[in-house]
């Protein structure tokens, strides 16, 4: 089933991507490969599933899958940094393109497999919540690229707490949404996705509200 | 139990947007972004607590995943010391040499504590959980006692961070304190010392400020 989604949604943007040209062809790319990471991971994890039956669902969910998805997306990332360029400019937006992807891929699955039992709601929900919390965890490590060249000692030692960070927040949603505080799960990566947004345009904010004043 | 949870994590969260306020604006200072970094990661490690707690009805004990909150933590700390702080105030000149050996003494202490933890009630998972976190605490141990005791350099940036460095050093005591507690199950006095470890993190952050401000000065 995974696959066949995977190919419905990529086929087309695969047509687009020879039509766009520079960064938009990258960050596009970049979401495709977010969506094969995402099929890597289902793999992955139904793999250590089988190997880890003795454990619950909540345990795998709140353990396992965080520390595999988490390392998995910075893979990609990692080369883009290494091979291709570790600017800032470029290298933040693919992280949040590969986690993007990766959401877009993890939520069509989920619509396929529950499709019975859900609604727009759900739909609007799912699709900001999962799909912000993931892409912020790829910008979280992605932002620990940037040093990759520049500074080598910084980035051995700073890429292991940013995934640190990354993993303990995925840990905390799929907590979270498993327990009777499902809206706090909900509210989470959206709060956090603002509080961004606020951070990177504060100039801005500041000036408007000097101007009004 | 909850209200220590909750007033540790007010502690977390003033220290980790004091940092943000302070060192992610332009031409921001990376060694005070590094370390509100690591304040972030101390800051969901204590959340994580709290989540697991409300979700579960119970404590977590073992290696689990909020154990990452105080080695990221640790490894953010190491990372502001290692990577942009070291090459600045140690050139690598044969006079240091003395100060390098001694600053040994800090991750001995360390690991001798972690001899108490050992000794400890504790089960053979916990020990292992408590051996890793020790591991991150000792390079960042080591580096804090040697930029206290360092000569200043011309720009005179060792000076103005003593006090951090010391309670940096301060954190990383109390951190493997809180071990030794817990592997004794004396539950109170480890929450007290938790507590402990927060407010020197609140310190550390405003000193660390204080400390580069003066850079420009």
């Amino acid at each position: 089933m995974v696959y066949i989604i995977f190919i419905a949604i990529v086929s087309p943007i695969l047509a687009l991507l020879f039509i766009l040209k520079g960064d938009s062809r990258i960050i596009f790319a970049f979401t495709i490969i977010g969506m094969m990471i995402a099929l890597v991971s289902h793999e992955f994890n139904s793999v250590l599933n089988n190997l880890l039956s003795n454990i619950s669902t909540f345990q795998f969910t709140t353990y396992i899958t965080p520390v595999c998805e988490e390392i998995l997306k910075t893979i990609p990332i990692i080369f883009f940094a290494i091979v291709i360029s570790d600017k800032a400019q470029i290298i933040l937006p693919i992280s949040m393109s590969v986690g993007i992807g990766f959401a877009v891929l993890e939520n069509s699955y989920m619509i396929a497999v529950n499709v019975s039992s859900i609604n727009i709601i759900w739909a609007i929900i799912r699709g900001f919540a999962t799909g912000l919390m993931h892409g912020v965890t790829a910008e979280v490590t992605g932002s620990g690229m940037i040093f990759i060249n520049k500074k080598r000692k910084l980035f051995y030692t700073g890429i292991f707490g940013l995934l640190s960070l990354a993993i303990m927040y995925h840990s905390i949603y799929n907590m979270l949404i498993q327990s009777k505080y499902q809206y706090v799960a909900y509210l989470l990566p959206i709060i956090t996705y603002l509080f961004i947004i606020v951070f990177i345009y504060r100039e801005k904010i500041n000036n408007l509200i000097l101007r009004k004043s | 139990m909850l209200f220590i949870d909750i007033l540790v994590i007010i502690l977390a969260a003033f220290s980790f947007l004091y940092g943000v306020k302070k060192s992610f604006k332009k031409r921001g200072i990376l060694f005070l972004q590094v370390i509100t970094c690591a304040l972030g990661c101390y800051l969901l490690g204590d959340i994580y607590h709290l989540c697991y707690y409300i979700s579960t009805n119970r404590l977590a004990s073992g290696f689990y995943l909020g154990s990452l909150g105080w080695i990221g933590g640790m490894a953010f700390l190491l990372s502001s010391y290692y990577g942009a702080m070291d090459s600045l105030v140690d050139d690598g000149r044969k006079e240091y040499i003395k100060y390098r050996i001694i600053s040994l003494a800090a991750p001995v202490l360390i690991v001798l504590m972690y001899g108490a933890v050992f000794l400890g009630n504790l089960t053979m998972g916990e020990k292992v959980n408590c051996l890793i976190m020790m591991i991150t605490i000792l390079p960042v141990s080591y580096f804090a006692l040697k930029h206290i005791m360092l000569p200043d350099v011309d720009l005179g940036i060792v000076r103005v961070l003593r006090n951090y460095n010391c309670l940096i050093l301060a954190l990383c005591i109390l951190e493997n304190l809180y071990f030794v507690l817990y592997s004794f199950g004396l539950f109170y006095f480890f929450n007290l010392v938790n507590l402990s470890m927060h407010i020197v993190m609140a310190f550390a952050i405003v000193l660390a400020c204080k400390g580069v401000k003066k850079w420009f000065i």
